[in-house]
């Protein structure tokens, strides 16, 4: 396992292999699995995040919160100060997000709460790069190594650490799969990386009556736009002045000092508003 | 480290809305039944932390109910787990408890019982549908969802680990980590190991053939 981005890229720099690559071999020395075994239940993934995006898409979603129900498939319609491209991108992060919410089969990536994130921007970014499956494939390869490393370097969950270690690892995911699926130097992923968990990072866990529901599923959205965004960037050049790894360390920090309120517990920030603790009353009234 | 595959991050294909409070939740009872060996009559639920606050929302009680029930976090059926239980007649209790602050906040204790036994296991989830199985019986455990491990109650005493070792390697198992936790008042001691290889069933017998051996369970997860 890598313990951190710059020495999971160095070693692919210096080792001359693929990144993909260079993990998948890892992978299989450090759990012992076959690399064909590996490859074969990452595809399984794969194609359990294609299924429920299309499951999705076409099943009605009925949810605890009968406003936030059915939400996302308005924003199937044309851009308007978005592309196309993008407007769908974060349609589909939400249409699983939804999905989720109402118990429907789907991956963590890293987690349920932000696992709209990931199969939006990477199937999104096929389509407009026009690649193949065998590139998502490794794409996704990479955004699983790169979510490891953050969850041992500080945490994968809102409850330990806020939604930056959620929503914000998953964009951080996205951002450096789709860098490595544009053909970016390893240093473009870095910055990607950087960028987008920067972009996100001390953002609060505060779901509304406790339900993965509300902010949850629209902030899923800007996971996406987050990842793109970073992507963008760091593909025209720009860099992060403070080195990814650093980043992460931060968000450790920065997590450990959340509040109790503040991590999941449904008793701080949005959910401590006077609606959202409407809305928990007229949901448990009746149990 | 916490995350020790990249599966841990992108493996856990699982029923919403959350993977810590449904998926994790349902994981931990899934291994709590694996360990009482049985199905339960009665199970009484401790919710602590994070999970006492919200259990409700993320549908813990239902993924919780549905692990003791046998099923697993991607089983599309942990929905029914309130109806499945009143038919297969399972009683269970929700409680808010607080296990202390040595506890992660997303844990839960579980007391199972049937008529002649009784066994309480208290489980984390630890992030991402991650879990950890932190204590069975008032011993301290350390185990959560590696794939082959082997969970052995035994009377501490000389040469158990001996036992247990050549048991291993008669079926050519390779052990690539065991620990165990001891009780020196009652003189029993929990042993968890993990193999590098499937665990066949034969090897539940083999041990039990030891009379210091009271349990053997594989948690295969
Ligand atoms: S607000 Fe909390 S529960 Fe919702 S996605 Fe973010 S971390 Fe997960």
């Amino acid at each position: 396992m890598f313990e951190s981005i710059s020495q999971l890229l160095d070693e692919s720099e210096t080792k001359s292999i693929p990144l993909h690559k260079l993990i998948l071999k890892d992978e299989s020395e450090y759990t012992h699995i076959s690399e064909s075994d590996i490859i074969e239940r990452l595809k399984n993934t794969l194609a359990i995040m294609k299924q429920s995006l299309e499951k999705a898409l076409t099943t009605d979603i009925e949810l605890p919160i009968k406003e936030a129900s059915n939400q996302a498939k308005k924003l199937l319609t044309p851009g308007i100060f978005f592309g196309d491209n993008m407007k769908d991108a974060i349609a589909w992060a939400m249409i699983i997000s939804e999905y989720n919410s109402g118990m429907g089969l789907i991956v963590a990536a890293p987690t349920a709460g932000s696992s709209g994130v990931l199969p939006a921007v990477l199937f999104k970014a096929k389509d407009i790069l026009g690649k193949s499956e065998e590139d998502v494939f490794n794409a996704l390869v990479v955004a699983a190594a790169i979510g490891a490393i953050i969850g041992n370097r500080a945490m994968l969950s809102g409850s330990e650490g806020g939604c930056q270690a959620e929503v914000g690892v998953a964009s951080a995911m996205s951002a450096a799969a789709i860098t490595y699926m544009a053909g970016g130097s390893h240093t473009q992923i870095s910055n990607a990386i950087a960028l987008s968990l920067k972009n996100l990072l001390g953002l609060i866990c505060d779901p509304v009556a406790g339900l993965v529901i509300s902010p949850c599923i629209k902030r899923n959205a800007i996971g996406v736009v987050n990842a793109f965004l970073a992507t963008e960037m760091a593909l025209s050049g720009l860099t992060s002045i403070i080195p990814a790894d650093e980043i992460i360390d931060a968000m450790m920090k920065v997590g450990r000092k959340l509040p109790y309120e503040l991590k999941e517990t449904g008793l701080g920030g949005i959910a401590a508003t006077k609606t959202g603790k409407r809305i928990k009353k007229n949901i448990f009234s009746d149990k | 480290m916490k995350y020790t595959s990249i599966f841990d991050v992108i493996g856990h294909i699982m029923v919403g809305p959350s993977s810590s409070h449904t998926a994790g939740a349902c994981q931990i009872a899934y291994v709590a039944q694996l360990l009482f060996g049985k199905k339960p009559k009665s199970v009484k639920i401790g919710l602590h932390g994070s999970f006492a606050e919200t259990y409700r929302g993320h549908g813990t009680d239902i993924a919780i109910l549905a692990g003791l029930l046998g099923f697993k976090p991607e089983d599309e059926e942990i929905k029914n787990a309130f109806e499945i239980a009143q038919e297969e007649g399972l009683n269970y209790t929700f409680e808010i408890v607080d296990l202390g602050s040595e506890y992660h906040p997303n844990s839960v204790s579980i007391e199972m019982s049937d008529k002649i036994e009784k066994m309480t296991v208290i489980g984390s989830s630890i992030g991402g549908g991650n879990i950890i199985i932190k204590n069975v019986n008032g011993l301290d455990a350390g185990f959560g969802g590696e794939p082959n491990t082997l969970v052995i109650l035994n009377q501490d005493k000389i040469g158990a680990l001996v036992n247990i070792a050549n048991t291993l390697s008669k079926f050519n198992l390779n052990i690539g980590s065991m620990k165990i936790s001891r009780d020196l008042k009652k003189k029993i001691a929990l042993t968890w190991l993990e193999a590098d290889s499937v665990i066949p069933d034969e090897v539940i017998s083999a041990l039990k053939k030891y009379s210091e051996i009271k349990w053997v369970r594989i948690i295969n997860v």
